[in-house]
């Protein structure tokens, strides 16, 4: 169900709902939108930023983990596994497979 | 010998078509908030080979409790906190692509793989053709967005030195 909340814009924030208006049905279509993508925005940021797991951003962004594995691939977000965490991980993988 | 994959490892391996071979070498275990997040949407891909493997008990599922603080301090999800937490608690390998899921193994002292890992030795061993090798490889290249540095490297030790990820580049 829809709430009726109300904000304090300046005119440049105003500006881009009344920009993003022309695309979208109304100004509340448009702010629910911005809200949303500024959302998915900062969740990829902290995801590129190791800040957050994969599975808590598919999480925060309510899809799965293959899906967001896809929204990355589709954005070409790059992974933040190291060179150094590679050695690592290939030091191991040739000590239990022989 | 017993390894732990957390969920992005696990669809990754699922999406390169590997996971067949990786359970055919090791004993794999997941957690169930692992099964739950990588077969909830049986739809996406990899989701019905995961599926079938647990059916087929290739793949264990434990009940494990996450540990909050390790889900918190390193900003995990479920998944990612209930697999460090088994891999820890009875000294396993985890198989982990996520990031933040690695950091946290290097504080807490678990030994990590991820994906990659699993095509270079599977090609090394001869389980897989230089072709079918270099296609998982540009798999995980798009699925796994690896590093330049990481994907030329494995590019290199199957043996295609000047190979190049355009994609990567990006």
């Amino acid at each position: 169900m829809n709430k009726v909340i109300s904000l304090r814009l300046d005119e440049e924030e105003l500006e881009i709902l009344r920009n993003m208006e022309k695309t979208e049905k109304d100004k509340s279509s448009a702010a629910r939108k911005l809200i949303k993508d500024g959302w998915k925005f900062s969740i990829l940021q902290m995801y590129s930023r190791g800040k957050i797991s994969t599975g808590r951003a598919a999480k925060d962004l309510n899809i799965s983990i293959s899906e967001f594995i896809d929204m990355l691939a589709e954005l070409g977000i790059r992974s933040n596994i190291t060179y150094e965490d590679f050695l690592e991980s290939q030091k191991t993988i040739n000590r239990i497979w022989k | 010998m017993k390894i732990v994959l957390d969920s992005s490892s696990l669809i990754l391996l699922a999406k390169t078509g590997m996971l067949g071979i990786v359970t055919g070498h090791f004993e794999c275990e997941i957690t169930e908030d692992v099964k739950r997040e990588s077969t909830h949407k049986k739809d996406c891909m990899g989701a019905k080979a995961i599926i079938k493997l647990i059916e087929d008990k290739k793949i264990e599922i434990r009940r494990i409790n996450p540990k909050r603080d390790v889900e918190i301090e390193f900003r995990l999800g479920k998944g990612e906190a209930t697999s460090i937490a088994l891999a820890l608690e009875e000294n396993k390998i985890l198989a982990t692509d996520d990031k933040a899921a690695i950091n946290a193994c290097k504080i807490l002292g678990v030994e990590f793989i991820t994906a990659i890992d699993f095509v270079l030795k599977a090609y090394k061993k001869g389980e897989i053709s230089h072709e079918e090798a270099k296609n998982k490889i540009m798999n995980l290249d798009k699925y796994g967005r690896y590093s330049t540095e990481i994907i030329n490297r494995a590019l290199e030790k199957i043996g295609d030195k000047n190979e190049q990820s355009n994609k990567s580049k990006t």
